[in-house]
């Protein structure tokens, strides 16, 4: 499995998080949030398109429940695959960090 | 809830909608909104509108990239399909490419043609600007009353007197080429010339060595060709070193240009100083002749932006007033140097030139070859439909639109033709040397060459790529019926039958169009060899003999005793002219001639053996005879046009000749095309004066051809060492004279058997798909007892029909097309019935036989197999 960016794990993050309401505008508000920093929608929907592409989510055209003019907007889901995704990228990063205590850092700088 | 003004920038949300696909656009659009509204409610809706512009615009590239991505996907997955169905229908895609193959070969040949023919001269700088003087006479002299031979005066007073004028050159050239020599090497050359010194500005000669500001400057210098320097001065500095002229004048080598392109109106190896050719003549060298003599070509060049034909009419003005009385009814006009090449052949021209109706016509054959083409693939491809129902029918049931499928048939196409143009451009690649010496051409394969060639070329196979994918694509798209995916077929549309059996006819007629024209223009080239050459069963040598080789003139006795003695050579004989291309005249006088009654009398000098040699039979009177001395001074024979136009009852013994010698008819000859056939056969005197002789005449023993050239030779080096030995076939000299009309009967023959061809293949095509869909028909026709032959009168009677109608509508077309080329020839063969009955039936057969292939294979399968699993 290829490995994700650290974006889109942001995102696949955020469509979990969001559950039953993951579409463009709360992904992106729960990205900025924990990145602090705010992306453009374009750069959003591109890594979306290509997390699609990729299998790890999938999307749905809903009605909007307040919205009376029968307008209808995408929502996005983790598929299994996404989740798997998610573990993997969780699990490959506590590899990464293992060993390393926080206290390493401080040593090295006193040095 | 949603308010009017709630909509934000509305260029931008346009802009937003444009940037996104269908199936996102709204949400998109929705989710911007949302945040805009947001933004609007806490900051106002100034700082709203900045985010949404900014937003849209930064998001721009990363919409286009999800475009991008989606699109590539898309076209490489119509590529795979596309080679899956190229893959799957080998018989039908080899067809399809090999149609398209040839097609596409024709049309950038001829391009390529068209191309080179144009390109004449405009390697020259200042092409532009420059123009060849025109001279109409009242005299009408091989078809027409234009010359190009101006006086030698001309040039250096138009200089003198008009401003606008650059430079202006003269150039002669000498009829009957030179015998030049260096040591022991000694050639005879046509491409002599004699020119002023500016000519290597005017015609941008590239000069590799010597100064062309000076190299002509001095009587009697030369300056020679890379090629020539070769032949003449291997392993020497040709610089400063000499030719000798006809074994008379030695020239002074002063420079050498690099070889004048092929595609030059006259190219010309040696360029000896103007001067030089009064010295020549005996003269000094600042001799000034006559405005009467005219002899020479003048090209001038003019100041750029000079309009050229308000020039041409002051300029002629100015002449009249300048020039002899005998003058004053010439009209002077200019012919740009671009134009000289297609501009036909005016009397005088240096070397013989092309006419613009080869062009047309060759652009006809192209364009037609491109609609045989282009109709061969949308026959096929429609033709198909069936076969591909089930798939287009699932396709639009997921949910392509019209939009996608059109673009897959588009993909398609285009792939098919882009693999037929690589393939066409590899074969034509290759097939060039060939087809050059088959028309008789000499086009370099130039396509990488020269950009505005490729481009042009691309330009073309995109056009036949578009029309061939358009109709059947728009055609193909257009059926939305349930019924056809329940079936899995499409139910023959009528309109698509009833084109594709409008584009068989079509392309038969093109066929048939092609086939007489090539039959008749055949046949009238095969009538103007029989005609000019008579029955002559043994070869005819000539032998060119130049002006000043006195060596061969004094012998002559000598030279011809020699000869007869020789078993192989079967008669000698002198003239001034060849009998097939006559081209000195003059005005006679004879008895009974009506007061201001004037014939222009084309003249041939020769002696008593000409006609027995040639076989013109005498029609009345007698040859000259060495029984009467006074033959050579004042004895005529005479054509019998010219009896016809002077209306004598009795021509013998009248009397004849010209103000300087006067004299008697004493016999007159059947009339014989001296002149090329597509002119009326003119009046003609011939006088007995073998000291007039430019040629030399030699009957030879077909038997022991070689032989009797050798003895020619070994009497030639004998009589004239210091002369170049030439000779060629009189055979030879007709076709250089007919040049254009073979090349045109060559080139027309091979595109009509490729025509042919591919209509041929188109029909088969047809027929291969109409058999596939009535295999089931043919199966229960059989069981029920159909014989063989049942069936295939059955499957090819409709095809048979088409080409019958094509042959029809062919008819009248045809007749018109050839019928106005023939007009163009003085003499010519009659269209007759038959050319259109054998066409006709050469159309029908190869039909036939490519429509019995599949129906005859159709008609004897075994009727289980196609029925097996109803």
């Amino acid at each position: 499995m290829d490995i994700i960016t650290r974006l889109e794990e942001a995102i696949l993050i955020a469509v979990w998080r969001l559950k039953g309401n993951a579409y463009g505008v709360t992904i992106n508000n729960s990205v900025s949030e924990s990145f602090d920093k705010k992306y453009t929608m374009g750069a959003l929907y591109y890594s979306l398109d290509q997390l699609l592409r990729k299998g790890y989510v999938e999307k749905t055209l809903k009605r909007i429940p307040k919205e009376s003019a029968g307008r209808s907007r995408t929502y996005y889901r983790l598929t299994k695959k996404g989740e798997d995704a998610l573990q993997e990228a969780r699990a490959y990063q506590k590899k990464l960090w293992n060993g390393i205590p926080d206290m390493a850092f401080k040593a090295e700088e006193s040095k | 809830m949603k308010k009017k003004n709630d909509i934000p920038a509305p260029l931008a949300v346009c802009l937003l909608s444009r940037m996104t696909r269908e199936d996102e656009r709204e949400s998109v659009i929705h989710d911007f909104a949302e945040i805009y509204a947001e933004i609007k409610k806490e900051k106002g809706t100034p700082a709203a509108r900045r985010w949404y512009w900014a937003q849209v615009l930064k998001s721009i590239p990363m919409f286009l990239r999800i475009q991008m991505s989606w699109g590539a996907a898309m076209i490489i997955n119509s590529m795979k399909i596309a080679f899956r169905i190229l893959k799957r229908k080998k018989v039908f895609s080899s067809i399809n490419i090999a149609g398209l193959t040839i097609g596409i070969m024709c049309s950038v040949f001829i391009l390529l043609l068209i191309h080179y023919e144009f390109s004449y001269d405009r390697h020259i700088e200042n092409a532009g600007n420059i123009y060849r003087v025109i001279i109409q006479w009242p005299i009408e002299f091989m078809n027409t009353d234009k010359i190009t031979w101006t006086s030698a005066r001309l040039a250096p007073f138009v200089k003198d007197q008009f401003p606008d004028v650059e430079q202006a050159v003269r150039v002669d050239d000498v009829p009957g080429g030179v015998s030049l020599s260096h040591g022991n090497r000694i050639f005879s050359e046509e491409a002599f010339y004699f020119v002023d010194p500016n000519f290597l500005t005017l015609f941008s000669t590239p000069f590799i060595k010597g100064h062309s500001e000076t190299a002509l400057d001095q009587p009697l210098s030369v300056v020679i060709s890379e090629k020539a320097a070769q032949k003449y001065f291997t392993g020497e500095n040709p610089l400063g070193n000499r030719l000798r002229y006809n074994n008379k004048f030695d020239f002074q080598v002063t420079g050498i240009f690099k070889d004048v392109p092929e595609n030059t109106h006259f190219t010309y190896d040696f360029l000896a100083s103007f001067q030089s050719l009064f010295i020549l003549r005996g003269k000094d060298a600042d001799y000034i002749p006559s405005w009467t003599s005219m002899n020479y070509q003048t090209y001038i060049q003019l100041r750029e932006g000079t309009d050229p034909i308000e020039f041409a009419r002051v300029m002629e003005k100015y002449l009249v007033e300048n020039t002899p009385q005998s003058m004053k009814d010439y009209h002077y006009s200019l012919q740009p140097l671009t134009k000289i090449h297609l501009g036909g052949n005016i009397p005088g021209e240096l070397a013989q030139n092309s006419h613009m109706k080869y062009i047309y016509i060759f652009t006809g054959i192209a364009l037609l070859i491109i609609v045989i083409t282009c109709f061969n693939y949308i026959n096929l491809s429609t033709a198909c439909f069936s076969a591909r129902a089930g798939e287009i029918n699932i396709r639009k049931v997921v949910g392509a639109s019209r939009k996608r499928l059109i673009q897959q048939f588009m993909i398609e196409a285009f792939l098919t033709t882009i693999i037929a143009f690589v393939l066409s451009l590899i074969l034509l690649y290759f097939a060039m040397p060939l087809v050059n010496a088959m028309i008789g051409s000499d086009i370099e394969f130039a396509l990488l060459k020269e950009m505005d060639i490729l481009g042009s070329v691309i330009a073309v196979v995109c056009i036949i790529g578009f029309l061939s994918a358009y109709y059947p694509a728009l055609l193909m798209s257009s059926y939305t019926s349930i019924s056809h995916l329940k079936s899995g077929k499409f139910a023959e549309n009528k309109r698509s039958g009833f084109s594709r059996n409008i584009s068989v006819v079509i392309q038969f007629v093109i066929s048939m169009v092609l086939i007489v024209s090539a039959i008749t223009i055949h046949r009238q080239v095969d009538f103007i060899m029989e005609q000019n050459l008579g029955q002559l069963n043994d070869p005819i040598v000539t032998l060119p003999v130049v002006r000043d080789n006195t060596e061969i003139k004094e012998s002559i006795d000598v030279f011809t005793a020699e000869l007869k003695k020789e078993s192989a050579i079967k008669g000698v004989s002198v003239s001034s002219w060849l009998p097939t291309n006559i081209r000195s005249g003059d005005y006679a006088i004879w008895d009974g001639q009506e007061e201001g009654k004037k014939i222009l009398f084309h003249n041939l000098r020769t002696d008593c053996d000409f006609f027995d040699l040639y076989g013109i039979p005498l029609i009345k009177g007698r040859n000259f005879s060495k029984d009467f001395p006074s033959d050579m001074t004042q004895a005529y024979i005479v054509n019998e046009t010219a009896v016809r136009l002077m209306q004598l009852e009795n021509p013998i013994g009248k009397r004849f000749g010209y103000p300087y010698r006067k004299g008697v008819i004493i016999g007159v000859v059947k009339d014989f095309h001296f002149v090329p056939m597509r002119q009326q056969i003119k009046s003609l005197a011939i006088r007995w004066d073998p000291q007039e002789t430019h040629f030399i005449s030699i009957k030879i023993d077909s038997q022991h051809i070689s032989r009797a050239i050798q003895s020619i030779e070994k009497q030639w080096k004998d009589l004239s060492p210091g002369f170049a030995f030439e000779y060629s076939f009189i055979d030879d000299e007709v076709d250089a004279l007919y040049r254009s009309e073979k090349r045109l009967n060559r080139a027309v023959t091979l595109f009509t058997y490729i025509a042919l061809f591919l209509a041929s293949l188109g029909l088969f095509g047809l027929v291969m798909f109409s058999v596939e869909k009535r295999v089931k028909e043919i199966g229960v026709r059989k069981v029920l007892g159909a014989g063989t032959l049942d069936i295939v009168a059955l499957l090819s009677k409709d095809f048979i029909r088409l080409v019958l109608l094509a042959n029809l509508t062919a008819l009248p077309l045809a007749y018109i097309l050839i019928n106005r080329w023939l007009q163009s020839f003085a003499y010519r063969i009659d269209l007759s019935v038959w050319i259109f009955i054998v066409s006709g039936l050469a159309v029908l057969v190869v039909s036939l036989l490519t429509v019995s292939y599949q129906t005859i294979k159709a008609a004897t399968a075994n009727p289980v197999d196609s029925l097996r699993y109803e």
